[in-house]
Order: C-alpha cells, then sequence, then structure tokens
C-alpha cells in the first residue's frame, strides 16, 4: 500500500505539479478569501491548535508603552515602527508602499552605508516612524515614485517606477551622505515553518546543482549565536536570518522596539538619549512563553493551495514557466526533513517556488546595502505560493522588496543579473503565452 | 494505601465498564445517519433561540432609544448579556462547518479598536498600522447604513475594524471599560442616547449606529436560521449530502476546537498571559464569564444530544450514543471530564457573579481565582485529547441493534 502511494506520488510529479495543488502538502487549505493566509495548517493536531490560537493573539494585539499598569505585553519602543506584527503583516499577508498622501504603515526603510559602516551613524540601520508618548520619533519620510522606462533588447519599452524617499524633520541631525536607503515590505507568513523544516543538506544539494544549470544561487550564511556555529539564513529578503523564532526575534527587536533573551539589545543609538532612558517593560519584554508562542503562529500558518491548475492556459503557462528556466531559482518541490519540533510540518513534499538561495539580480534591482554577507544586489528568491490570492487578502500587487513592481510582469521584468535569461525568454513569448504564463503565476 | 486505592478504583470502574457496555447492546444504538440529522435539529434549535433572543434585544434597544433613562439602558444590557448568552451557545457549530466559519467574523468579532465607531478617552490603544482606528463613525459626515457598516467591517484589511456585531452594540450600550473602580465595567450613560439631553455629542448618530447594528444582527442571525432549517437549509442540505463519517468528522473537530484552541487559548490563556483587560472577549460589559461558560456547556450539551432551546427539551440520537457502544471506556473518560470542567466553569461564572469579573480572575495576584483558570485550562485540553482521539470512521460504523 505504501510502496502504491510513493509510486503513485512519484508519477504525479513526473507527469506535472499541475495536478497537485497541494503547495504545502498535508498542511495545505483550501481557502481562496481574505482569509487565504489567516488558517492554521491543516493537519494540526486540536493541542496544538491551542497554541496556534495563543499565539494568534499576541501577534494581533497591539503592545504599549512601558510601564502599564497592568499587562505584560509592554516595553514597546521607544522608537519603532509597528505596535503589532498584524499592523505590517496585515491579514498574515504582505505590507505594501503608502499610497499617495498616506503614511507608511506595512513598508519599512532599512539604511545601510556604500562605506563599510553598519547603517547611518546617527539613525543605524533602520528608519523609525513612530515613538512612545515622551520620546521623538527619528522624523518623516515620504515616498515619490519615479518614472523609469526599460527597454528590452527586441526594442519594447516598458513603464516601471522606481522609489525615492525624502526625509524631513529629523530629530537626530542630518543623515550621512553616504546613507543608502531600501523599502522593505513585510513579507506574507504562510509556510514558514515548512521552509524552517528544509534539511540543510538540501539546500547544499541545490547549490551545488545550479552551478550546472547556469545559475548560481548560494546559501547567505550566517552565525548562530545560540549554538555557536553557521547556519544556512532562510527569512526575511536577503535571507538574513535561519530560523522562524530568529526571524520573529529581530522584528520584535527592529520593527516594534522589544527585546526578547533572542535579541537584548535595545534598537536606540547611543546619542538617542530619550530613547535610552525610556523605561523599559520587563527583562527582555518579549518573555521566552511568548515569543515561541509567535513562532510557533508564524511557523504553521497553512499554505493555500492552487486553483484551476488544470485548466489548459495555467498548464500551457507551467510549461512556459519551465521553459524560461524560471524553476531554476523558483523550485517546485523541495522535501521537509524530520527534525521539526513541529511534528505536523514534517516528512512533506511542497512547493513553495524557491531556493531559499542569494541570487543576483542585477543592479536595477540592487540596493547597495550589504546585509551579512548579502550583497546590494543579491536577493532571496521569493517564494511564490499564494502570490495569486494577494489580491483577496490584501487588495493589491505590489511586489518585489520595495513594492515597486505593480504585478507579476513588473516584476520579471526586473529580473536582471542571473535572472537575465529568463527574462529574455519570456520577453521572446507572444503576448498570448505570457498572459499564460502569468496565469500561471497566479494560479499558485 | 494510594496504590490499593487505585486499583478498586480501576476495577470497580472496569466491572461498571462491562455492565454498561451490556446495557448498551441491550437499549438501541443511533444510526450514525440519526446521530448527524439530530446535530442539525440542535443546530437549528440554538440559533433558532439566538435569532429569538435577539428580537428581545431589539425591542429593549428600540425602548431605549424612544425613552432613554436608567431602567430601560439596563434593560437593554441586561438584554445584550442573554443574547450574547444565546448566541455563544452557538459557537460549538463553529470550525466544523465552513458556513459558520465564514459568517462568524461579522457577528461576534473581538477585540476591536472601538474608535473606529465612536469617542474614546485619552490613552486608547490601537493598532499603528490601523489606519481608521480613529475614524469615529459616529462623528462623521458618512451616511450610517448597512452598506457603510458592512464595508467598514474590516476596513482597510485590518481586523481590528470591528463594525459589525456583539461587541459593537455591547461597545454602543457600555462604552470603554476604563476600570473606573477596580471591578467596573464601561460606564457610558443612557444620556449618550438622550435626543433632549445629550450628554456628549452625536446622540442621533449614535442612536442610529445602535439601530443599525442590532438591525445587521437580526438579518444575519436569521440566515444562519434557514441554513440550518432540516431537510430544507442550504448548508443543512449540503452537510446531509456529505458522507457520514465526513459530517462526523466536522462535529467532533468543531466540539475539540472551541473547547481547546479557541476557548482555552485565545478567551482564556492569552488573557492570563498578557495579564491585560483589553483580552477578553466581552471586555466593555465585563460579561465574559457568560460566555465561557455557555461555551463549556454546549460543548457537552451537543456531543449529548441534549439541550433547552426556548424552553423546549431537544433530545435526540448523540455523539455519546455512538460512542458509548464504540468504546465505552472512552465515553466514560470524556463524561468525566465534561463534568468536571462545567464543574469549574460554574466556579469560574459563580466568582464573576460575586464581583470578581473575568478581567480580574486572570491576575496572578487572585491566586485563587487564577489557579481556578489554570485548572479549566488543563481539564478542556483533557476534553480536546479525548474528542481527538475519536475516530469518526469507526463511529460511523458502529450499527444499530
Amino acid at each position: 500500500m505504501r510502496r502504491f502511494l510513493t509510486l503513485t506520488l512519484f508519477l504525479m510529479s513526473v507527469q506535472g505539479y499541475a495536478e497537485v495543488p497541494y503547495s504545502g502538502g498535508a498542511t495545505t487549505v483550501f481557502k481562496e478569501d481574505h482569509n487565504a493566509y489567516s488558517m492554521p495548517a491543516k493537519n494540526l493536531s486540536l493541542v496544538s491548535r491551542e497554541s496556534f490560537f495563543v499565539g494568534n493573539a499576541f501577534f494581533k494585539n497591539p503592545w504599549v508603552a512601558a510601564p502599564a499598569t497592568v499587562s505584560t505585553r509592554d516595553g514597546l519602543g521607544p522608537l519603532f515602527n509597528a505596535n503589532a506584527c498584524q499592523s505590517c503583516h496585515i491579514k498574515d499577508g504582505r505590507g505594501r508602499p503608502p499610497s499617495e498622501g498616506e503614511a507608511f504603515a506595512s513598508m519599512l526603510i532599512k539604511i545601510g552605508s556604500t562605506t563599510a559602516q553598519q547603517g547611518d551613524s546617527r539613525y543605524g540601520t533602520q528608519f523609525h516612524l513612530l515613538s512612545i508618548p515622551g520620546v521623538e520619533a527619528e522624523g518623516s519620510v515620504s515616498l515619490e515614485w519615479q518614472a523609469y522606462s526599460w527597454t528590452s533588447e527586441a526594442g519594447e519599452t516598458f513603464h516601471l517606477r522606481k522609489p525615492d524617499y525624502q526625509f524631513s524633520k529629523l530629530k537626530y541631525g542630518e543623515l550621512d551622505e553616504t546613507s543608502v536607503f531600501s523599502g522593505r515590505t513585510a513579507p506574507a507568513m504562510i509556510g514558514l515553518g515548512l521552509l524552517e523544516a528544509v534539511p540543510e543538506a538540501s539546500l547544499l544539494t541545490l547549490e551545488a546543482a545550479q552551478a550546472k544549470l547556469g545559475v548560481s544561487g548560494r546559501i547567505h550564511w550566517v552565525y548562530d549565536k545560540t549554538n555557536k556555529q553557521r547556519v544556512a539564513g532562510r527569512f526575511g529578503w536577503k535571507a538574513s536570518q535561519p530560523t522562524v523564532k530568529k526571524q520573529a526575534a529581530s522584528a520584535f527587536a527592529e520593527d516594534m522596539g522589544l527585546t526578547s533573551s533572542v535579541v537584548p539589545e535595545s534598537n536606540c543609538q547611543p546619542q538617542q538619549v530619550d530613547c535610552l532612558q525610556a523605561p523599559a517593560g520587563g527583562d527582555p519584554e518579549v518573555s521566552d512563553q511568548i515569543l515561541d508562542l509567535v513562532s510557533f503562529y508564524s511557523s504553521t500558518l497553512a499554505v493555500p493551495a492552487r486553483r484551476n491548475s488544470q485548466d489548459a492556459a495555467i498548464i500551457a503557462g507551467e510549461a512556459k514557466f519551465r521553459q524560461a528556466g524560471c524553476n531554476a531559482c523558483h523550485m517546485e518541490t523541495l522535501t521537509t526533513g524530520d527534525q521539526s519540533n513541529i511534528t505536523e510540518l514534517n516528512r512533506q513534499e511542497i512547493h513553495p517556488y524557491t531556493d531559499l538561495l542569494l541570487h543576483d539580480l542585477g543592479e536595477g534591482l540592487g540596493d547597495q546595502h550589504n546585509d551579512g554577507d548579502a550583497l546590494g544586489v543579491e536577493w532571496r528568491t521569493a517564494p511564490l505560493w499564494g502570490i495569486g490570492l494577494l489580491q483577496a487578502v490584501n487588495g493589491h500587487q505590489q511586489l518585489l522588496h520595495d513594492g515597486r513592481a505593480r504585478g507579476v510582469e513588473e516584476a520579471i521584468l526586473w529580473h536582471g543579473g542571473e535572472a537575465k535569461a529568463s527574462r529574455q525568454a519570456y520577453l521572446s513569448l507572444s503576448l498570448e503565452q505570457r498572459q499564460e504564463l502569468l496565469q500561471f503565476v497566479e494560479s499558485l | 494505601m494510594k496504590k490499593v486505592f487505585f486499583l478498586s478504583l480501576c476495577i470497580s470502574v472496569h466491572i461498571l465498564g462491562l455492565t454498561r457496555a451490556s446495557f448498551a447492546t441491550e437499549i438501541s444504538v443511533p444510526s450514525s445517519e440519526a446521530v448527524t440529522q439530530h446535530y442539525v435539529v440542535m443546530a437549528h434549535a440554538m440559533f433558532s433561540e439566538t435569532a429569538a433572543a435577539a428580537v428581545d434585544l431589539a425591542l429593549a434597544t428600540d425602548a431605549l432609544l424612544k425613552s432613554p433613562n436608567e431602567a430601560s439602558h439596563l434593560r437593554a444590557k441586561n438584554a445584550w448579556v442573554v443574547a450574547h448568552r444565546a448566541y455563544s451557545r452557538t459557537e460549538v457549530f463553529r470550525f466544523g462547518n465552513p458556513n459558520v466559519d465564514d459568517w462568524e467574523g461579522q457577528v461576534n468579532a473581538w477585540p476591536m479598536d472601538e474608535g473606529l465607531v465612536d469617542y474614546v478617552a485619552d490613552g486608547y490603544v490601537s493598532d499603528s498600522g490601523n489606519p481608521f482606528a480613529q475614524k469615529n463613525l459616529i462623528a462623521s459626515s458618512s451616511s450610517l447604513d448597512r452598506a457603510l457598516l458592512r464595508d467598514m467591517h474590516e476596513g482597510a484589511g485590518a481586523e481590528a475594524n470591528v463594525a459589525t456585531g456583539y461587541h459593537v452594540i455591547e461597545f454602543l450600550l457600555w462604552g470603554q471599560d476604563l476600570n473606573v473602580t477596580k471591578n467596573s465595567a464601561g460606564t457610558r450613560s443612557y444620556l449618550d442616547f438622550s435626543q433632549s439631553q445629550c450628554a456628549s455629542v452625536h446622540c442621533d448618530r449614535r442612536a442610529l449606529y445602535l439601530k443599525e447594528s442590532v438591525d445587521l444582527l437580526l438579518s444575519d442571525l436569521a440566515e444562519m436560521v434557514q441554513q440550518w432549517q432540516p431537510e430544507q437549509g442550504d448548508y443543512a442540505k449540503t452537510f446531509m449530502a456529505l458522507a457520514v463519517d465526513i459530517r462526523l468528522q466536522r462535529m467532533l473537530f468543531g466540539l475539540g476546537s472551541l473547547a481547546y484552541g479557541e476557548l482555552a487559548g485565545e478567551r482564556i490563556r492569552v488573557a492570563m498571559l498578557a495579564q491585560s483587560q483589553e483580552d477578553e472577549q466581552s471586555c466593555f460589559s465585563d460579561m465574559t464569564h457568560f460566555a465561557i461558560k455557555e461555551n463549556v456547556d454546549a460543548v457537552a450539551d451537543v456531543f449529548n444530544g441534549i439541550l433547552q432551546a426556548q424552553g423546549q427539551r431537544v433530545a435526540g440520537p448523540s455523539l455519546s450514543d455512538l460512542l458509548r457502544a464504540n468504546n465505552d471506556e472512552k465515553h466514560q473518560a470524556l463524561m468525566s471530564a465534561f463534568t468536571k470542567a462545567q464543574h469549574t466553569v460554574d466556579k469560574v461564572a459563580q466568582q464573576a457573579e460575586n464581583g470578581l469579573p473575568f478581567d480580574q480572575q486572570i491576575l496572578l495576584e487572585n491566586i485563587e481565582a487564577y489557579s481556578t483558570l489554570e485548572l479549566l485550562i488543563a481539564q478542556l485540553r483533557e476534553q480536546a485529547i479525548l474528542i481527538e482521539s475519536i475516530n469518526s470512521q469507526q463511529l460511523a460504523m458502529v450499527t444499530t441493534t
């Protein structure tokens, strides 16, 4: 029986993944509405669901300034970008750049430097727009889109846009001349635990295999302080964090100003005296128990199933996606190991459409912002699973790290560097074939 | 001594088990088909009761708006409590049934950024990413009709934008719970609805908002009653068309999910961990203990197939009957788990009625109340583990004798 099942699965995978709508293996849910990213993994046990629901509440509810009379959920800031995880990961989904006249909400600005320095000498590596009462925020920022016309080798012109950030009311002095800015939208929360559960050995194999495919993805090795060893980075736009828990702790610290045992340092800069002097909300501010619950929640959000994977146009689009070599990096299938403490995530065949590796995507997309070992032109292959439901969940389709791409096609057009040949292959398709490829991506 | 006692207990349970099992074969075991049919009957009865209680709420709020005074205000608040208690019982139909899950958000969403709806005090905390957190619809110039309320609900994608449902009505009746005294709930005055002596501003629009939101609730509930109408309702038909083991699975999954993940987790443990008064379901009225009690009781009632709705006894073939025939030992364990949790939740409710509301029971300093809640969580966990261990396919195959 078991052998028969394996054989069937094997045959199905040979025939094509279009027949397998279960993007997240047994965790997959069939949900297409605004809650499509917010469901617990389908196979999550009733007992585990309790941790999921409790974690969800701490993901959703706002933190407050310390000292709050009665609340363990205090210690926000003093400088911060959001007071709740959900403020940026709206409906567990993807953030976006502000529309005209809107404040920055689900996108923040990282600061890099063209020198060897870490970020800005006064503002550090991230600009904080909000602050608790009694502490002044770092300043204001506005976004203006610059029109950017791009012409392909075949002479086809596309009208794209690039962000330009203007800072004002700077509270701690001017920004360094050498500082560079990179907008970062909050990524969707689905399937993260599955990505963590892919064995490091699989990533090493992928890395080795890609050398032969004309692309050169590489693992972003990061140092794991807890276990004193180098580990593969997997999360964030630059794959800077190795685990969901570390990613959650770093978001608590950098985006919300909340310390934890994983990131015990405050996000105040040395000359931000009022920030340094503001009361803390406990030591650490996020207890291990709450960090674990939020990490559990963030690890177990289900991946929604594909839609219409059997439509002829979508099957045709899938073939084009492969012919263009998109799947060299947007890997269709990975298999999780059996090491996760969350047993529901183990031994799952998943279809994330990422290899979790860093790739050089060219100067056009580069942000001159080195992050750990990742260079400005290097980006982690973004997972594509669930991307077709972004409109239903978040009501927009602004893609790439800073939301500059208005839809899938523009995102493809921004792919330079290692992905240049694939972009070329896309552009060599007829308009109808391009539509099919886009429809395929939208079916994920 | 302890060991001996334990052994004798085992033996007596075992003997009791045998007797019960042989007794069970003598009485008729219902078909799993009949058990699922009765589940639909119970859902219909419970949603009907909830709809009727909402009609009483509508009458009471109409009376409040017509002549706002202490008595009419109190009557409206009491009607809300009764209405929400009835609703809380129907939550056993969540999680397993997609129609209820897709619908419940517009009826019972919480927590809310109440600044969306009405004025709030200084120091009000809301989601920094929510552009509507201080929109104050009542003070705005938007026309307060159903379409607007529906539109604003989860407006800008933020879940904290709760514009419809029980907790909006609760907020309108009670106001923010600012803990004027330690044990007090929201202290909104009836004059907030008075057109002649309006205590704040926009009393006319507040009255309109209350009326519209109660009307929306009535129509939402009417829809759910229709959906569960045995043999006729849309969902009743969909549900009964499923394979019988899938129906049983939905029933069990819903009961287990409500008891542990939702109730023990999101509704009790979150508040205890956060030590925050914002983290209770009915935070304006401090009536959370009733919702907790009704959840616990309804899980047991629906499993046992016996309940009271609108003063009538509704009884029929149940999951309990099937489990008893299938696995008597597990059945006894679950019955005892139900009894224990019901006993504990009665204590929680009693403590609240005696002046220690749920948002005080969660505080570490209230050692006894806090440990009672911990006990309840442990008992609900035990329930969930037992419910999860029931194999719906085996239950479906329990034969009629």
